[in-house]
């Protein structure tokens, strides 16, 4: 009796180890094809363009020489480019600030109980739905005809002109266009977030006497990690990697003011044939922000729901 | 069960319509650039490719190619004009596959890389394409003192202006530099606007401010050589300091928002009247025309400080190149001939405007007369920026609205002495 129990649990253990792994098997063909467009589409340029980084290919040329580690020492030397990610961090930090300030606002209005919710939903997720060249060529003249002359009306100064014009208020310039754009999808995210949040948990804590203020601190806003997260993420790529408005408004000016670090490896490897050079910056880059993605996600995983 | 199994279907068959659509919608849409190179003959008729920077004058084009088909019913010049032309060529060229015939700019920077690398065949001496071209303009579209182009038509530089607010303030043309402020003074006294600048654009800045160079500075080009090579700085220059000086004093004639008005606007309020006068190239002329056809307008050349020195700054702005070892560069030869025919010449200059370089063209340009008066005496040059690669024209720009934005002379003297001093190689 037992002999054969033992066979027969033998042989159902075979039967599911090779199931399990024909189950890989199948798991594994479907993750193929995805695996190779990566590997083609990503991984294998990015190899690439190391390869260029350490040359000095103006990127038409049939033939190009190796030097090595020159074109990262230079960037360090290269005013303009430290000029560039001085200007796209200011520009990451308050995008982010403002985005997910007003995405988090718009989120919490969107979630009561409001008259024409569905209404307002759609109005307020509109902008995300135009490109960012469209919207960054109307609020171009948005600013250069409307402003100022509502400005002029009310009598403020720096209203009166474009200011897309000014090197100190061309970046306000973008950011407005910039967040008008961005604040729909941080706001649908969050409010798939707020719809995590159990009711009772509210309940349970106005029971016990907790304000407004502090029910949002400790019960929504660890619900809302995980959100934060992913727009933390998307938000800060989407700011360190601004190109679209900037050629769209004010093409890196007035003069160098406004030129983001995508801009200036732009102009460089395309426009300017210093195509290794570029290729080095953009590796510069990539590091850069994998750290920071690295930290932030750290850091954040230690304060989600579940996690303390 | 069921339920499941109508959802399975009916998600396949969308999955494989969708397929079906993308598939068919990739195939449709197919480039016309980088298939029609230079094909073989097929049975004697051979078909060439017009590679095109000049968008705007594809029509007098088409009509020169009916007419040389006329003539030669076994070629075939399908002219395609894509935007970014010139990077496209530089590609293709690299990738072996150049067109049978392209139009080219022989003073610009962008003929410079391909004619070192010898990708372009050499005319010099060609008799027969050249012997319809004004000779003096044989030499003035040399690239390094060899022919690798054959030149049709110039196009330059000059001040449109408001020919209606020029009679009401009274205003006639000014010949030097100093009638130019007078006017604009007067002009300025009347309430309106004397100059339009689009000073959001760098690169138009650039332009403007290299003709301003090549006018009041001898042998521009000349000096603009040796910075780049070392032999002279440009940081203690008065004469380009003097320049410099002379684009902050125009603006003060300015609109009141220099570095936010774009080409566009300016075009609009022109149309509109609210300016006076716009200095940029020829083909300005038009554009408002177009966007004001009761608005009356002229060109005219801008004064130099003495009224004999004026003179324009021109390009050749039509010209046309074959590859080196071209496939088909003897029927490409053809039309560059045939293009060169006073007939075919007064055509082009008739219907585009641009100021013809072969001989016996006569004249019957509207706005763009007086310009080609001075082109065609000999009152002409190459701006400075004729010499300066791609990467030093935008810093130049950039760093000339930097000035216009507030900056001082000197950190503007510096700054050039950055982008030129000793970059050659």
């Amino acid at each position: 009796m037992e002999v054969i129990r033992t066979t027969q649990t033998q042989l159902a253990r075979k039967k599911r180890s090779i199931l399990g792994s024909k189950k890989m098997l199948v798991y594994v063909m479907f993750t193929i094809p995805a695996l190779l467009l990566y590997i083609g589409f990503f991984f294998y340029p990015t190899l690439m363009g190391f390869n260029y980084s350490l040359t000095n290919w103006d990127g038409m040329a049939r033939t190009y020489k190796y030097i090595g580690l020159d074109n990262y020492l230079a960037i360090f030397k290269d005013t303009r480019f430290l000029h560039s990610l001085g200007f796209t961090f200011k520009y990451t930090l308050i995008v982010v600030i403002l985005k997910i300030t007003l995405a988090l606002g718009l989120a919490m209005l969107l979630t009561t109980n409001l008259r024409f919710r569905g209404l307002f939903r759609s109005i307020y997720f509109f902008p995300a739905v135009l490109s960012l060249i469209t919207i960054g060529l109307i609020f171009n003249e948005i600013f250069l005809t409307i402003l100022p002359a509502i400005g002029e009306a009310l009598g403020i100064e720096a209203l009166s002109r474009n200011i897309l014009g000014n090197k100190d208020t061309a970046l306000y310039g973008i950011i407005i266009a910039n967040v008008w754009h961005g604040v729909a999808v941080p706001m649908v995210i969050f409010m798939a977030g707020l719809a995590s949040v159990p009711k009772d948990l509210h309940e349970a804590a106005t029971i016990d006497g907790a304000s407004r203020s502090q029910r949002f601190v400790s019960i929504t806003l660890p619900f809302l990690i995980p959100m934060l997260n992913v727009n933390l993420v998307l938000i800060i790529k989407g700011g360190l990697t601004v190109f679209d408005s900037i050629v769209a408004m004010t093409d890196g000016g007035p003069g160098t003011s406004t030129e983001s670090i995508g801009f200036l490896i732009y102009r460089h490897g395309l426009l300017e044939n210093k195509f290794g050079y570029a290729t080095a910056e953009s590796i510069f880059i990539f590091a850069l922000i994998a750290l920071i993605s690295f930290v932030q996600m750290k850091w954040l995983s230690k304060k989600e729901v579940g996690q303390q | 069960m069921k339920k499941h199994q109508t959802l399975k279907q009916t998600a396949l068959f969308g999955a494989a319509v969708a397929l079906a659509v993308t598939a068919g919608c990739s195939n449709g849409g197919e480039e016309v650039s980088g298939k029609e190179a230079s094909t073989a003959n097929t049975g004697g008729k051979v078909k060439l490719e017009l590679l095109s920077n000049k968008s705007d004058v594809t029509e007098t084009l088409n009509k020169v190619i009916a007419k040389f088909h006329e003539n030669n019913p076994n070629i075939e010049i399908e002219v395609n004009a894509p935007p970014n032309m010139l990077k496209v060529l530089a590609m293709r060229i690299a990738n072996n596959d150049a067109p049978a015939l392209f139009t080219v700019y022989p003073s610009a920077p962008s003929m410079r890389q391909p004619v070192k690398d010898g990708y372009y065949a050499d005319l010099t001496g060609d008799k027969t394409l050249f012997s319809n071209v004004i000779p003096s303009f044989v030499d003035f579209s040399k690239t390094l003192d060899k022919n690798y182009t054959v030149p049709y038509a110039l196009e330059g530089y000059g001040v449109t202006y408001n020919v209606d607010m020029f009679k009401e303030l009274g205003l006639s043309i000014p010949k030097t530099y100093d009638e130019l402020i007078q006017a604009a003074e007067k002009i300025k006294a009347a309430g309106k606007t004397p100059f339009l600048f689009p000073d959001k654009e760098y690169s138009v800045i650039r332009q403007t401010t290299a003709a301003f160079l090549g006018l009041d500075i001898p042998n521009a080009s000349q000096l603009f050589d040796d910075v780049i090579n070392g032999k002279q700085h440009i940081a203690d220059n008065q004469e380009v300091r003097k320049v410099a000086q002379k684009v902050l004093d125009l603006r003060k004639y300015g609109q009141k928002d220099l570095l936010g008005t774009a080409q566009d606007n300016v075009i609009r309020d022109m149309a509109a009247g609210k300016g006076a006068m716009f200095f940029h190239g020829m083909w300005q002329a038009p554009a408002i025309k177009k966007a004001n056809p009761n608005l009356n307008i002229d060109i005219f050349p801008f004064p130099a400080d003495k009224a004999e020195d004026t003179k324009v700054a021109m390009q050749v702005g039509t010209a046309l190149s074959i590859p080196k070892d071209g496939k088909n560069n003897s029927e490409a030869k053809k039309f560059m001939e045939f293009f060169a025919t006073t007939e075919m010449a007064q055509m082009y200059a008739d219907e585009t405007g641009n100021i013809s370089v072969i001989q016996g063209v006569k004249p019957n340009y509207k706005e763009n007369k007086t310009l080609a008066d001075y082109a065609l005496s000999g009152k002409l040059y190459r701006a400075a920026d004729s010499t300066w690669t791609p990467a030093m024209q935008d810093d130049f720009g950039k760093a000339t609205q930097e000035l216009i934005g507030g900056g001082t002379i000197d950190a503007y003297m510096k700054k050039l002495e950055d982008i030129f001093y000793n970059k050659g190689n």
